[in-house]
């Protein structure tokens, strides 16, 4: 039998607040975090938007950077959440970690306040996604292995796969998986001309839902093998016991109704966690709020748990959608809502919809445990994943 | 080299003005086009959509169509035991930049759907999926410069699924509309 991946460590920085504290309260409370936009530059202000409540002045001071305007804000969300993560884990100086990091926006923010002039030499490029990675990575020095998956809306839940891959081939023992995106006008702009923004906030699942707010934010876990933790004394917060990725085939942006991919990823999760449907306790999910992900994400569960299904519940109304981040912000929301017994309400919903499930508003119980936990994330392009994550016991 | 636990099936290499299959050239009878257009034609394409993909979409698309005709078995044939997994450097900058250059003229500002939906690098993989029908991993890593030994690793990462039984996976890249690179295969497991 496989060495368990077990979790070890966990940094959150998100509209809910700049670290895991923060996060969790504002989590247990449903408290939103979507506001109208301040730190992002842009015309669009009829958009309310899930912004980190930090400048990217603030985050420089915070993480002894100078300040420099030509840092992207995706990579100091990114290290502030890393920073956060190692030492939760107790591992801010060992050297030879790997770091495996989702994002699609990059340096975007910092591009597109140059364009159309050339970025200005000397500087160092923080454009594409991998040289924001390593960037983050050289923050802290030690990392020996990055890579960096961009695969949309699935980023960082897809680097929590290639993380797990990793240390159960032997490849490397500790890897910090996640992903890290920031707003830009850009993808602001990019949805909006998808039209699938709401100018209110969203609201998952509900038969009035006419579209996402977005939002940004990292996370990262630290995973390493069940052994390792044991060996150095690491508290465990979870074992990523199940990963599922599949295709919709279906079209490039929007997802097909009977939620193929969603539903294969889904069926994978829980087959390679070696648990079924009926094991599975709560159910975070991608619920985007717009009407298309809903139904379809909807479908795929009913096809797969039944009319019997666990609790079930979007967090997007309080974060805003994440994109490439929210991945790995909802899996630590996952293994906050195991370790502190309760289950996320999906704020904004009032209005049953016939194509949908009913997500969970009700109170949490007393006596409520989480076994396994299901975590999705559905991108563009068809790349749909999911994952179990389940108590250490 | 270490041994891998897959065989490469059938290869694919395009760059600007040259498209080889299995080490081979394939030559188009006739020019009047753009080259990628060329190649569309010369193999008798019916596939509109074609022509509203960006670069890396179009690329990928016409290396896939010429490495999956080589394998000469029935095609759009849904499948679960393939996936596809690709790597690169450049992401979808071209695209991005096209995009940005749409939104910030203030007097002319236009976000277009059809150009935004390319700004994203695993559109290519999804393209590849619609077309084929194929429902397993797709997967697009992004890497500083190419590096055959990770293509590899993640090749074999995505072949230990006991599902998927082959990948068609490999380097793709787009810098710009006159700058592109496939160099592909479909890796099958060792039995």
């Amino acid at each position: 039998m496989h060495d368990r991946v077990v979790i070890t460590g966990i940094g959150l920085v998100t509209a809910l607040g700049n670290n895991v504290t923060e996060n969790l309260h504002n989590l247990t409370n449903a408290v939103s975090g979507i506001k109208q936009m301040k730190f992002l530059v842009s015309e669009q202000k009829q958009f309310p938007v899930g912004e980190v409540k930090l400048s990217n002045q603030e985050m420089c001071e915070i993480l002894d950077l100078p300040y420099d305007c030509h840092i992207s804000r995706t990579s100091l969300l990114g290290i502030l959440a890393l920073k956060e993560a190692l030492k939760d884990s107790g591992l801010l100086d060992t050297k030879g970690l790997g770091l495996i990091s989702g994002t699609t926006v990059a340096g975007m923010d910092i591009t597109e306040q140059h364009y159309p002039e050339p970025l200005p030499p000397n500087k160092p490029p923080v454009h594409d996604c991998c040289s924001n990675t390593n960037f983050i990575a050289d923050y802290f020095g030690l990392f020996d292995y990055t890579s960096t998956i961009s695969t949309a809306c699935s980023s960082a839940l897809n680097s929590l796969i290639l993380a797990k891959m990793l240390i159960e081939n032997g490849v490397k023992y500790k890897v910090v998986a996640g992903g890290t995106e920031a707003l830009s006008k850009f993808h602001l702009n990019g949805f909006r001309s998808l039209m699938i923004l709401d100018e209110n906030p969203c609201r998952p699942f509900d038969k009035t839902r006419s579209g996402l707010n977005l939002g940004e934010g990292a996370a990262y876990l630290v995973l390493e093998s069940e052994s390792s933790a044991k060996e150095r004394g690491a508290k465990i917060l979870g074992v990523l016991s199940g990963t599922g990725n599949a295709c919709d085939a279906f079209h490039q942006t929007a997802t097909s109704l009977s939620g193929e991919g969603a539903f294969l990823a889904m069926n994978k999760a829980i087959t390679s966690a070696g648990i079924t449907p009926k094991d599975v306790d709560y159910i975070s999910a991608h619920g985007t709020g717009t009407p298309d992900n809903d139904s379809s994400e909807s479908a795929a569960i009913l096809r797969l748990f039944g009319d019997d299904y666990p609790p079930i519940s979007s967090t997007k109304s309080l974060t805003g959608h994440t994109t490439s981040a929210s991945g790995s912000i909802e899996a630590a929301f996952c293994l906050l809502a195991i370790n502190n017994y309760f289950i996320p309400q999906n704020v904004g919903y009032s209005a049953p919809d016939e194509n949908c499930i009913v997500p969970f508003v009700g109170e949490n119980t007393e006596d409520l445990k989480l076994n396994n936990v299901m975590c999705n994330a559905f991108g563009f392009g068809g790349n749909d994943s999911s994952i179990i994550i389940s108590r250490y016991e | 080299m270490k041994e891998r636990n897959f065989l490469i099936k059938h290869s694919v290499k395009i760059e600007p003005n040259k498209v080889s299959l299995d080490g081979i050239d394939v030559l188009l009878s006739e020019r009047y086009n753009t080259f990628l257009s060329d190649i569309y034609h010369e193999k008798r394409l019916a596939y509109p959509k074609f022509f509203k993909m960006d670069i890396l979409c179009k690329v990928g698309f016409l290396a896939t169509e010429i490495l999956l005709e080589a394998e000469n078995i029935e095609r759009f044939v849904p499948r679960r035991d393939r996936s596809i997994i690709f790597c690169n450097k450049s992401s979808s900058v071209s695209t991005d930049l096209k995009f940005t250059h749409d939104i910030l003229d203030l007097d002319n500002f236009y976000p277009k759907p059809s150009l935004f939906v390319y700004t994203l690098p695993n559109i290519v993989t999804g393209e590849i999926a619609i077309r084929n029908k194929y429902f397993g991993e797709t997967n697009l890593f992004v890497m500083n410069d190419r590096d055959d030994n990770v293509i590899s690793e993640l090749v074999e990462h995505a072949l230990m699924d006991e599902e998927i039984n082959s990948v068609v996976g490999g380097w793709i890249d787009a810098e710009s509309e006159n700058d592109y690179e496939a160099d592909l295969c479909i890796f099958e497991i060792k039995q």
